[in-house]
């Protein structure tokens, strides 16, 4: 994975255009054929990247938190997530708020999801810590706070895409051209992809909201 | 067209050509959940827990700050009578032991070879207990202070295991108090002395806000009295430590005879007050000021003038000596500030026995010299040391040399690597104060509780389980149980221990006792011992350190890099001596010289200065213990890791004891010195305690302050102190404008609240009380702590690359016996309004923000430095460095998980501390309201125990801060450069004597 390394760049707010049509296409048409052969690449996810890594125990989103008319669960996010409400962190549940439920339920509808659930009752019955896959990693100088953004209303989709609908999480791409950024796409989790939904909804722009 | 701008090229060259480069992967991080989630933990909330600090015996109560089970910031227990929510230097860093790199990772015991080799808790504890057997009621337990249920415990379980004998060893033991208590008012007890309610304090060579008895709470009471200029104190001793330099007047007689000067001071008061015992009158008689002027060398026109003034005092109070004046005649000093204390009415009203401290159980010296004599005999066959390292704090007894002899089965329980752990046969390693549970009742009537926040890290146990189960194989009768189980029940179960427990511990009012004067006070003899060694040597001066206190916080690297307080020297000893002095004896700054007593022989570097009496010469203990790590690894900023630092002062004390009291005669010789010829770095944090005539610290007279009756608005800028005599034009090469001198930049009509963004509610700014601030450095302590400072060492000190946000300056403007003034200004970032580092960054990573504050955006900073070169306070700081990437585990567990660890090649500086603002808008916001004066509370302002540092919102007219700015003493440091900064300062006040 490339992204996080590259988080490092902050591609900041842009501070005022500069009238520099001329110049800009210039450089434009010298860098086009370098362009298409590079930044074509740039916001390809591999394969990996899509489906997300491999984690210790397949858990299903689209199973808990999926729409009940479809057959799924429909947990609230909150009920596994409480702290995104109310912390810094959304966490990821104890072992013991999985066995709440699956100290009855032991076997699922998917097939495979018997040796799943055993999974934890062995983490749980050996008193250990699941070992799960960071997926959303901020870098450090990044200070991110859930409940902010839960209290104002943003929903988890917004950042965390369709995760109601996945079946194993991986960073959601969402590439896109902003009007700030037009030559270039936006991607996931970095600065300019975060200024964008600030300003359009007029949330704090000072830097010092985040970066201390 | 869409525009192309340099950062999209930037973007889109470099991707380009590191498109194909960028195969590698990014490192799996995890996540682990908890298993059961305790109720009261969330993964990135803090959690707090009420414990006890034990970082010196006063036994303060603290505030622990944990983020996922670690401690990473001990703030005071605001409920707790000895704190007050305040804390100083040494328990702002106090988990900093837990996470030591270097402690010992479990029991070992010594192999073949003599070496010390791991071993596993059953075998090291049968190896314990056949030694118990072996040693047949010749054992003997050395420990600490401790005043609770282990304390109950010990006495219990002792006996059992055949140790008949117990010594309850500190350094700092206060014999002489006791037994001068015992013999002027018949009771060994210690009393409360009030400093917060004395008008009149004079200490006779004590370092009340360093060391002595409870310095925390001394210094609140300290602060307290001396609030708007009033209090008046009287420092009388060889040293202008920390203590002296915020007293007004500074009387320094021949070493040696301040016993007199108490007397003579004792014998005006009576002239003048009535109500002196018949006992005192024929001594008192004696010691008139005119008869020991000579002797002391201090005029009588001072003794009658501080006479008097104690006499007119409603509540005057003479503080018993500190160690560093402690002679041959410990005790009769003692009694004779005491009997001052008598005839200045001082007894019951600002000296108040009944709840007294806990320290009579304590070991006098004496009593360890006859222990080490003992070990010498024979008579001893196995040595247990807790909480104690007699081998490094007390060498004069030759208690190393009779642990080498091999007679003596040495136990020791040390957590960390210590002098006399290295000499121990077995160590059985104790939790430390953070991982373990305990109790104390340090003064009569406070009982704290102490509780384990966080899981001991390494493979360690609480001692008094391993006594108690040792007790159990020698098949002895012992509570059943664990040591838990033990404190439980001595808080009265589990309902009433819970209660307990979640306020820190319980306290209630002790009524105060009655004492008389003893006869035959009359009839101690007073006169001075002369000092041993040759009377044309400088005397030594040994004092206890402030930050290492005797030596037990040497593995505290942020503690050897915070300044010391009065030299601003960091990271070694060096010894102390006036220019005069030095002179004479042909030594310049940064000479090695040899000191050598009957004691022992040091070498370390000169440090000539003149908070310093002349024809002496000082030495700090504390410092000089082990190196920190041997095997850390030789980066070239961190190799100071392994390295001693200082020599141990201790060594140099010969073993003289007070005959009366039984404690060490810590004054008690002259020295030799003697020039090596050889150079060494000093390294230090303030090259001058000199401002050049610049006002940096300012300060008014008490009239001055009266002239302007109560607090007026816009500020001082009349009454700025002005000391022609101190301004030196000579120095300077170009004239710099003064302070004041800026009426063309409208510097008295400018509105600070209009330094920040229309509709911003908020303007942040700050407020610091220079004449309550002692310069007691908690303040740093706490800004590292809080902000993950980074400790650079002392290689990187010398080329000016310390990284300390926060300093304390020290200017020293008069010291004698007339007039003390030493200003000690805390700087940091002053946010100013019109910043001079925000106009020169090419990034953007330094500017105003919204609300007021000069942000500094790490991330975004490319490492020009021409903010640091531009900013007039020198605030900013350079990471040349990732110091803090190299903190060897667990001591990076420390770190502030909200605050991020900057990587080399940033700048840093204060923020005013955004974190805690941010996280006090959280809540604000999701009340749906603004933040409250008081919710935001600084690190620094927290941990003042002097309260001189006030953060608030200058945009709100009721907030405290807003008020102070405009008090009749306040100024802004530098403000004639028009930085309009947001911190403002009130002057010291000097309190000077009418001629």
């Amino acid at each position: 994975m490339t992204r996080v390394e590259r988080a490092g760049n902050h591609p900041a707010r842009r501070m005022g255009s500069g009238k520099r049509f001329a110049v800009g296409l210039s450089v434009a048409v010298v860098c086009a054929a370098v362009f298409t052969a590079g930044a074509g690449n740039l916001y390809q996810y591999t394969p990996e990247e899509l489906t997300g890594p491999e984690q210790p125990i397949q858990f299903n989103h689209q199973i808990h938190a999926g729409a009940t008319k479809d057959g799924n669960l429909g947990i609230p996010c909150l009920y596994c997530h409480g702290p995104a409400e109310r912390g810094w962190n959304a966490t990821v549940p104890a072992v013991s708020v999985c066995m709440g439920c699956h100290q009855y339920i032991k076997q699922g509808r998917t097939p495979g999801s018997e040796q799943e659930i055993a999974k934890i009752h062995e983490y749980y019955d050996k008193n250990e810590s699941i070992p799960w896959v960071r997926i959303h990693h901020l870098p450090d100088y990044v200070q991110f706070k859930h409940m902010r953004h839960v209290q104002a209303g943003v929903q988890c989709q917004e950042c965390h895409g369709p995760i109601q609908d996945l079946k194993r999480v991986y960073l959601v791409p969402q590439t896109r051209y902003t009007k700030r950024s037009f030559f270039l796409p936006t991607a996931k989790l970095e600065m300019g992809w975060c200024m964008e939904c600030h300003l359009q909804r007029g949330a704090t722009d000072d830097c010092v909201a985040c970066h201390y | 067209m869409p525009e192309i701008d340099r950062r999209d090229f930037l973007k889109i060259a470099g991707l380009t050509a590191g498109a194909a480069a960028v195969a590698c992967k990014e490192p799996v991080h995890n996540i682990f959940p908890y298993v059961h989630q305790p109720e009261e933990v969330t993964p990135g909330i803090a959690t707090y827990y009420n414990s006890m600090c034990r970082e010196c015996p006063s036994g303060c109560g603290i505030r622990v700050k944990t983020r996922e089970g670690r401690p990473i910031k001990i703030d005071g227990n605001p409920d707790h009578p000895l704190s007050q929510g305040r804390l100083c230097v040494r328990g702002e860093v106090g988990h900093m032991r837990t996470y030591d790199s270097a402690r010992f990772a479990g029991p070992m015991k010594r192999g073949a070879d003599k070496a010390l080799v791991s071993t596993t808790w059953d075998e090291a504890q049968s190896l314990f207990v056949e030694q118990l057997k072996k040693a047949a009621g010749k054992a003997v337990f050395l420990g600490g202070l401790e005043t609770g249920t282990l304390d109950a415990l010990l006495e219990q379980v002792l006996p059992a295991i055949g140790a008949k004998h117990r010594l309850r060893f500190e350094p700092y033991a206060y014999e002489s108090l006791r037994t001068a208590n015992q013999l002027v008012f018949g009771t060994e007890a210690i009393p409360q002395f009030k400093l917060g309610s004395a008008d009149v304090l004079v200490a006779f060579g004590t370092d009340f806000v360093e060391t002595w008895l409870s310095p925390l709470s001394n210094q609140l009471g300290f602060s307290q009295a001396r609030s708007e200029g009033r209090g008046y104190a009287v420092f009388v001793g060889p040293r202008l430590g920390l203590s002296a330099a915020n007293a007004d007047q500074w009387l320094a007689p021949n070493p040696g005879t301040e016993v007199l000067v108490a007397l003579a001071l004792a014998s005006e008061v009576a002239k003048r007050k009535p109500g002196v015992p018949e006992s005192l009158k024929a001594l008192l008689a004696k010691y008139t000021p005119s008869s020991v002027a000579e002797k002391t060398g201090i005029s009588a026109i001072a003794f009658e003038r501080i006479g008097a003034r104690i006499a007119n005092a409603d509540a005057p109070l003479a503080l018993p000596p500190g160690v560093e004046v402690q002679g041959t005649n410990a005790a009769r000093f003692t009694a004779a500030v005491q009997i001052l204390n008598v005839v200045s009415g001082a007894i019951g009203r600002t000296v108040v026995f009944g709840p007294d401290h806990n320290l009579g159980k304590l070991a006098r010296f004496q009593e360890l010299s006859e222990l080490a004599g003992k070990m010498r005999g024979g008579e001893v066959g196995l040595l247990m040391v807790h909480g104690s390292n007699p081998a490094y704090s007390a060498p004069q007894v030759g208690l190393a040399d009779a642990l080498r002899t091999g007679n003596v089965f040495t136990v020791s329980f040390a957590s960390a690597p210590d002098e006399t752990a290295e000499l121990a046969d077995l160590i059985l390693p104790d939790h430390t104060a953070f991982e373990s549970w305990g109790d104390a009742e340090p003064v009569r009537g406070v009982r704290t509780l102490q509780q384990p926040t966080v899981r001991p890290l390494f493979d360690t146990r609480a001692t008094a389980d391993v006594l108690l189960d040792a007790a159990r194989a020698l098949g002895a009768t012992v509570p059943a149980g664990s040591f838990r189980d033990q404190l439980v029940a001595a808080w009265g179960g589990r309902p009433s221990f819970d209660a307990a427990l979640g306020k820190g511990g319980e306290w209630k009012d002790v009524a105060p006792a009655n004492v008389s004067v003893a006869s035959g006070v009359g009839a101690i003899d007073f006169e001075p011992s002369p000092l041993a060694g040759n009377a044309s040597d400088p005397v030594l001066v040994v004092y206890p350190s402030h930050h290492l206190y005797d030596g037990r916080l040497t593995r505290v690297n942020v503690l050897h890099e915070i300044p010391d307080p009065v030299t601003k020297t960091m990271w070694g000893s060096y010894a102390e001596l006036h220019p005069e002095t030095a002179a004479v004896l042909d030594i310049d700054l940064g000479d090695v010289i040899t000191i050598s007593t009957d004691g022992g022989q040091v070498t370390v570097p000169a440090f000539p200065h003149n908070a310093i009496r002349p024809g002496v010469i000082a030495l700090q203990a504390g410092r000089g213990g082990l190196p920190k790590d041997p095997n850390a690894p030789m980066e070239p900023h961190s190799y100071w890791r392994r390295n001693v630092v200082g020599v141990n002062a201790f060594s140099l004390i010969p073993g003289k004891l007070d005959a009366q009291s039984g404690a060490l005669a810590w004054l008690s010789t002259h020295a030799s010195v003697a020039n090596t010829k050889g150079r060494a770095p000093v390294i230090r944090a303030q090259l001058t305690f000199d401002q050049e005539g610049r006002n940096f610290g300012a300060a008014m007279t008490v009239e001055e302050m009266e002239k302007h009756g109560p607090a007026l608005p816009g500020g001082a800028g009349e009454a700025e102190a002005e000391h022609p005599e101190h301004e030196k034009p000579e120095h300077r090469a170009q004239p710099l404008p003064k302070q004041g001198d800026a009426e063309h930049l409208e510097t008295k009509q400018y509105d600070p609240a209009a330094d920040a963004h229309p509709d911003s509610p908020y303007r942040w700014g700050m407020s610091i009380d220079q004449d309550a601030c002692t310069g007691c450095n908690a303040c740093m302590a706490a800004c590292i702590t809080e902000n993950n400072i980074a400790v650079v060492g002392p290689e990187n000190i010398r080329i000016g690359r310390e990284m300390h946000w926060l300093r304390v300056e020290r200017y020293v403007e008069v010291a004698d016996e007339h007039e003390v003034d030493v200003r000690h200004t805390p700087l940091a970032c002053q946010h100013c309004g019109a910043a001079p580092c925000e106009s020169v960054c090419p990034a953007l990573a330094t500017y105003h923000s919204k609300e007021g504050l000069n942000v500094m955006i790490e991330n975004r900073c490319i490492g020009t430095r021409f903010c640091s070169n531009n900013c007039p306070y020198k605030a900013r700081r350079f990471n040349h460095w990732s110091y803090d990437w190299y903190v060897p585990e667990p001591e990076n567990w420390s770190l502030n998980p909200d605050v991020m660890v900057r990587a080399k090649g940033v700048m840093e500086k204060c923020t005013f501390c955004v974190q805690r603002i941010n996280g006090a808008r959280d809540v604000a916001r999701k009340e749906k309201r603004t933040i409250r004066d008081g919710e935001v509370v600084t690190a620094c302002q927290q941990a003042c125990p002097s309260n001189a540092i006030v953060f608030g919102n200058l945009r709100d007219p009721e907030a405290a801060v807003t008020k102070l700015r405009v008090d009749r003493r306040a100024y802004r440091v530098l403000e004639h450069l028009y930085t309009r900064p947001a911190t403002s300062y009130l002057m010291n006040v000097r309190r000077v004597e009418e001629a």
